[in-house]
């Protein structure tokens, strides 16, 4: 059982949260400038990365606020959670 | 139409639960029934949330409306006799009493703020209480939450899975909490509850 943290509310299993998504993609800066290629990348091209990824989850039977979470795809761990706005694998590489 | 009283109108406020409750002692009721369940019914429930931060006037009118504040810390509510408010997520609460007026209106007609929203849940949210001396153990079968009395104090809330069902659980007293669930699966939860609670021995009212 994976546990998260959420911000608010504290530490509840992961069964309380829905998988939202990868959250580094970032949307395109100038969206009336972006070209297809850019939005067709910002929409639908992941990357698979083994190891520390950086998501958001949603506490949709909590508090219903977006979560962002640093999970390890390999082990399951969750090694940080914070608020959609903070950068966890900057505070997490610096925390090393 | 808003009654400038704000009495409710005069069409009776249906439970989701009518026809269903069989009052008497079911289970394992050799000695005293270690729980008691029954309907709140019929409830004033109203959704309040704020954009940002509640400012000081949204603070003051709910202060003079119910004389007491919003509860500000995740996980916590705060009551009056009549009325208890409830934290259920940042700049959001739910604010719950018997039903006797129009709340909805009322509160709207106070706040001078635009960045707020208010919904009138009363029809869409069930509510049950669940009393008894072995409630704790009962909650404990349906939720992955520390119910201990040292950690779930007194006004303490949580919303999370109960049977499998988004729940908001709050406890008034000791041995007493109120469930609210929407409107549709309450009377899953209410059987989910009497089967859980049957090893226990219950009474429901
Ligand atoms: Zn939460």
């Amino acid at each position: 059982m994976i546990r998260i943290k959420c911000p608010y509310c504290g530490l509840r299993d992961h069964s309380e949260f829905n998988y939202i998504g990868d959250a580094t993609k970032l949307r395109p800066i100038n969206p009336e400038l972006a070209n297809d290629d850019e939005w067709f990348d910002y929409i639908y091209i992941r990357d698979n990365p083994r190891g520390v990824h950086q998501e958001y989850w949603q506490h949709i039977s909590g508090c219903r606020s977006y979560v962002k979470v640093l999970r390890d795809t390999v082990t399951h761990e969750v090694l940080k959670t914070g608020l959609p706005s903070d950068d966890l694998l900057f505070s997490y590489e610096a925390e090393k | 139409m808003v009654d400038k009283d704000y009495n409710l109108p005069s069409i009776k406020r249906q439970s989701a639960l009518d026809g269903q409750i069989e009052s008497g002692r079911f289970g394992n009721c050799k000695t005293e029934p270690g729980i008691f369940i029954e309907e709140n019914h019929p409830l004033s429930i109203v959704q309040l949330e704020t954009r940002e931060p509640p400012q000081k006037d949204f603070l003051n009118v709910i202060q003079n409306l119910f004389n007491f504040d919003v509860p500000l810390a995740p996980n916590t509510s705060k009551a009056s006799d009549k009325t208890r408010i409830i934290w259920t997520g940042p700049n959001r609460w739910l604010i719950v009493e018997p039903e006797t007026r129009d709340l909805t209106s009322l509160i709207k007609s106070q706040i001078k703020e635009t960045s707020f929203s208010i919904v009138d849940l009363s029809h869409a949210r069930s509510s049950i209480g669940i009393d008894g001396f072995m409630t704790r153990d009962l909650l404990l079968k349906g939720a992955a939450i520390d119910f201990h009395p040292e950690v779930f104090l007194v006004d303490h809330c949580v919303q999370t899975t109960f049977f499998n069902l988004s729940a908001l659980i709050c406890c008034l007293d000791e041995n007493r909490f109120n469930i609210f669930i929407a409107r549709g699966f309450a009377l899953d939860l209410w059987q989910k509850v009497q089967e859980a609670a049957e090893e226990f021995g219950y009474e429901t009212l």
